[in-house]
């Protein structure tokens, strides 16, 4: 079976990545998987300065998902390029860095310095973090400031350009057409649901900045809910993402009309959930007779 | 409180003092997140070791019910030791609720290298501190906030007590609630000792990844890890809220 995924004028080497945010900068998790897996590492999101964060605490569990607000802590991009891309070129994967910016011009600079390194494959840009006050998700609610943004980025590079996209629109395939408009390679959808928890006793959130990104099993649904709107919006790849934590799981998303996947939470779970997930969807391609990831696209109109 | 046993099999390295490991509780989706442990001890000719927990919430109650033979997804050791830093001429290990059993083994080993010790640990009563505790080795002190049993008072109190020549040279080693943590690390300021903290925080990968379980620290970094850069931190390196 071919399990190759095009994406602008490259391939993927298979349709399993691993989501930004989860998977550090790999070599975290070194010890605990076959990198084989993985058809590509998208990064811990890079911004243009290190940021460190926010206050604590940042995480809690939720019903079958895990609600987080990290404010996209990161070593910014000229350690990224010193200190990560070289572990990470070493490996198998397509390395695609997410790339965040608070403003228009952010997003260029880190993109123009990593122009720079030979070994990225492409860039994943986070036009949706629910937990930052600038930049973030107020790019990826509106249409024209996200057509804008990929204009930019793409009269910059000739590589795959991914948009991650925000589930928290009214409708997320018009995002999805502004992307394509803008000249992006694929979209990747959803990133995080805004969601709350409350400390009953304590009477207040549990994350002083009040909400944070939902993700996890929970949020399965919405995710496969949307990328089905989005796959039938838009001609380019779809990524689908949110709650993957079986092969099961990755086929729904595929079925669906997405051409490769991300695991996110299901990483922090199972450190080789990748590899089981990858034999899942081969499995039962093989059953199906399909030769290629796009084949399991005409089940579902 | 419970304590599991289990062998660790093939590669996996042996712990030391202070680490920890991540137990994925069952298949289910709820609860989700690997839960953190410390481990409470490492019997190294049949590489057998433990972790000490309390019942608290889902994921516990679903371990508490686990049986002999029960295979369970542990990942493990993470995280640096009590190992690295600095001993004293005279080591007080001190350990209160969930915090005794990385105490426990950081003692055995202490007691494997000559390196005298004085283990202080303390509960609210007599009934939440562990059966081996209770027994007692020669130098244990327990402290009850009842007076349920030893001295009564917190850990703290009792270190109050000390006499001041019993503290010359020493290094505390503290595992346990927060409070008692910023107590045990004002109580070394004020008697200019050293003070090495292991910290407990809610974590999701465990391994470095997230940025989910840090703490605030003094310096140019304003956060540090727990599960990689600690669990164990000089206490004077903590920016203490």
């Amino acid at each position: 079976m071919d399990l190759t995924i095009p994406i602008g004028t490259k391939n993927l080497l298979n349709p399993i990545g691993v989501a930004s945010g989860t998977f550090g900068y790999g070599s975290e998790y070194e010890k605990l998987l076959d990198f084989s897996c993985i058809g590509a590492i998208y990064t811990k999101a890079v911004t243009l300065s290190p940021r460190p964060g926010n206050d604590i605490p940042r995480m809690v569990e939720t019903p079958s998902g895990m609600l987080n607000s990290i404010g996209l802590a990161n070593v910014g991009v000229e350690r990224f390029i010193a200190e990560k891309i070289p572990y990470l070129s070493e490996l198998p994967c397509a390395i695609i860095p997410n790339v965040a910016g608070s403003t228009r011009d952010e997003y260029v600079a880190v993109l123009d310095r990593m122009e720079e390194c030979p070994d990225i494959w492409g860039y994943e840009i986070n036009i949706s973090c629910p937990n930052v006050k600038h930049g973030g998700m107020a790019f990826g609610t509106d249409p024209i400031l996200v057509e804008q943004l990929v204009l930019s980025l793409r009269e910059r590079t000739r590589r795959p350009l991914i948009i991650k996209l925000t589930p928290n629109v009214t409708d997320i395939a018009d995002i999805a057409r502004a992307a394509e408009s803008g000249g992006a390679n694929a979209v990747s959808c959803i990133n995080t649901l805004i969601g709350m928890v409350i400390d009953v006793q304590k009477k207040c959130t549990v994350l002083p900045g009040k909400t944070g990104g939902l993700s996890g099993p929970a949020i399965r649904p919405i995710g496969l809910a949307m990328v089905y709107s989005v796959s039938r919006a838009v001609s380019i790849p779809v990524i689908g993402i949110g709650g993957i934590m079986c092969g099961n799981d990755a086929l729904q998303y595929l079925l669906a009309g997405a051409w490769a996947i991300q695991v996110g939470t299901g990483n922090f779970v199972d450190p080789a959930i990748t590899g089981k997930v990858l034999k899942g969807i081969l499995s039962f391609c093989e059953r199906e007779k399909c030769t290629c990831i796009k084949d399991l696209h005409r089940f579902i109109p | 409180m419970y304590e599991m046993q289990f062998v660790m099999e093939g590669a996996a390295s042996q712990p030391l003092p202070g680490q920890f490991c991540t137990i994925r509780v069952s298949e289910e989706t709820s609860p989700l997140l690997r839960r953190p442990f410390a481990f409470s001890n490492f019997d190294f000719k049949n590489r057998i070791t433990s972790i000490i927990y309390k019942k608290c919430g889902p994921a516990t109650e679903i371990l508490a019910g686990k049986t002999s033979g029960d295979l369970i997804d542990v990942i493990g050791p993470l995280g640096n030791s009590f190992v690295g830093f600095k001993k004293g001429k005279k080591n007080v290990l001190v350990g209160g609720g969930t915090g005794f059993g990385p105490i426990f083994f950081w003692e055995q080993y202490l007691n494997t290298q000559n390196s005298p010790t004085l283990m202080v640990l303390g509960c609210r009563s007599k009934a939440q501190l562990p059966a081996n505790a209770v027994a007692g080795s020669s130098g244990s002190v327990l402290c009850t906030e009842d007076g349920s049993a030893g001295f009564k008072g917190t850990v703290v109190d009792y270190l109050f007590s000390l006499k001041k020549d019993r503290l010359d040279d020493a290094v505390l080693f503290c595992c346990g609630p927060i409070p008692m943590l910023k107590a045990c690390h004002e109580f070394a300021l004020e008697n200019g000792v050293e003070c090495y903290v292991s910290i407990e925080q809610v974590m999701a990968c465990g391994v470095g990844a997230c940025m989910g379980c840090v703490i605030k620290i003094k310096g140019e970094t304003p956060y540090a890890r727990v599960c990689t850069e600690g669990p164990v931190f000089n206490s004077a390196a903590i920016l203490w809220t």
